[in-house]
């Protein structure tokens, strides 16, 4: 402790005179007491609530039942983004309505016609048909490719998807060999090209003209 | 009962004399302020309210200073805590008035966070321009510079006007470390507002 904190304390208990503790600390006696001066001022200052209308407040407030915290706030942004995604989606399935009634066809949902848009059967043999395997090693040519050929020569039958689906199917069926396992890729005989399409004794490679 | 039987809590008594420590902490009034607390941790309403009376200038000179606006929903917000929480509080010799000023400087700091939500902290000293508001305001700022410590032994002694021997043992430490900590924050406080002057 110093020895002006020791004169300070001496000053608070009034063992020392204001004028005692200036002469001899000065400058820095005087700017501690001034700040002493003005915190006890500010804190004196400070007007005490009535007492009675104060304890009557606080009694009405202990005998009111305790607020019942929810344990979950609401979230006006959650419930914004979903009233927004709500009004995408049924302005997105009304505009699709109103185009398939304009093109005097069955409204269809973006979603079922997407993947023809991407498949090798070009679109017309039906959306619902995945492509399959040997839809890229069969010619798109129309003498080359049996009835029914590619993605569409199984799935086609049961893509009916409202547009043209089952029309190649259809035909395949009728046109195959009953022991044929070319699995789908047409009528060429009682063998296993594992849907290659070689038309050749069951394992041989298939001919380059078929773009390998 | 004698509301100025608890001399710490009342304004004159953080006058310079009374900042000793000395004969501010008579026994009789401490074991009568514990019996009060005994009592109403039983429920005991009327003895709450005494304490109440006892408190309520210190806790309004708090949030005063801490919120730098009168408010007495803070002020009862600190009571009503302290009902709620009488059952948990425990005598180990700290004065029950340290125990308010905790549960008070939460309040404070509640009322603080839900006011910066309501409106912008840009405008919360447009809402009283009196000159002892500013007063107010600008010993605040400075004081929110000092470390913690230092703060409390401020706050303590000239709002909750706590003596030296209850300070000290609301912290921990020796009444003399309190008065050297009380100079020395003073001095920091005075060069705070020496530059912003």
């Amino acid at each position: 402790m110093s020895e002006l904190d020791r004169d300070l304390g001496a000053w608070a208990r009034e063992e020392l005179s204001r004028e005692q503790l200036l002469a001899v600390h000065g400058a820095a006696a005087a700017a501690l007491i001034a700040v002493h001066d003005r915190l006890t001022g500010a804190a004196a200052a400070v007007a005490v609530p009535s007492v009675e209308a104060g304890w009557a407040t606080l009694i009405a407030r202990i005998d009111a039942p305790a607020p019942v915290v929810p344990l979950r706030r609401p979230r006006p942004r959650r419930t914004l983004s979903i009233a927004v995604a709500a009004a995408l989606a049924l302005a997105g399935i009304a505009y699709a309505g109103s185009r398939g009634s304009h093109d005097g066809s069955p409204a269809v949902s973006p979603v079922t016609t997407a993947p023809a848009l991407a498949g090798p059967s070009f679109g017309s043999h039906g959306g619902r048909s995945a492509p399959g395997p040997t839809a890229s090693t069969v010619p798109p040519t129309a003498s080359h490719r049996p009835s029914g050929s590619g993605a569409s020569a199984h799935g086609g039958a049961g893509a009916s998807s409202g547009i043209r689906g089952g029309e190649g199917g259809g035909s395949a069926k009728r046109a195959d060999d009953p022991h044929d396992r070319d699995q789908g890729t047409g009528d060429d005989g009682s063998h296993n090209d594992h849907g290659s399409g070689n038309n050749g004794p069951e394992g041989s490679p298939p001919p380059e003209s078929h773009g390998r | 009962m004698e509301v100025s039987a608890f001399r710490g809590s009342t304004p004159a008594n953080i006058s310079a004399p009374s900042l000793d420590g000395k004969g501010g902490d008579e026994p009789d009034a401490r074991e009568h302020e514990r019996a009060l607390v005994r009592r109403a941790q039983d429920g005991d309403r009327d003895a709450f309210g005494d304490l109440y009376r006892t408190h309520l200038p210190a806790v309004s000179r708090l949030v005063r200073f801490r919120l730098g606006a009168e408010d007495q929903d803070a002020v009862s917000e600190v009571f009503l805590r302290a009902w709620r929480g009488l059952r948990s509080y425990r005598d180990t010799g700290v004065p029950f008035a340290a125990w308010l000023y905790g549960i008070a400087r939460h309040v404070a700091i509640d009322s603080l966070r839900k006011r910066g939500r309501d409106e912008p902290r840009d405008e919360l000293p447009e809402h009283g321009v009196e000159p002892m508001t500013a007063e107010i305001l600008t010993l605040r700022g400075a004081i929110e510079h000092l470390p913690t410590e230092q703060r409390q032994v401020i706050e303590l002694k000239y709002l909750v006007g706590m003596t030296n021997e209850e300070v000290a043992a609301a912290m921990g430490t020796t009444p003399g470390a309190v008065n050297a900590k009380q100079w020395r924050a003073l001095k920091a406080l005075a060069d705070v507002l020496e530059e912003r002057a």
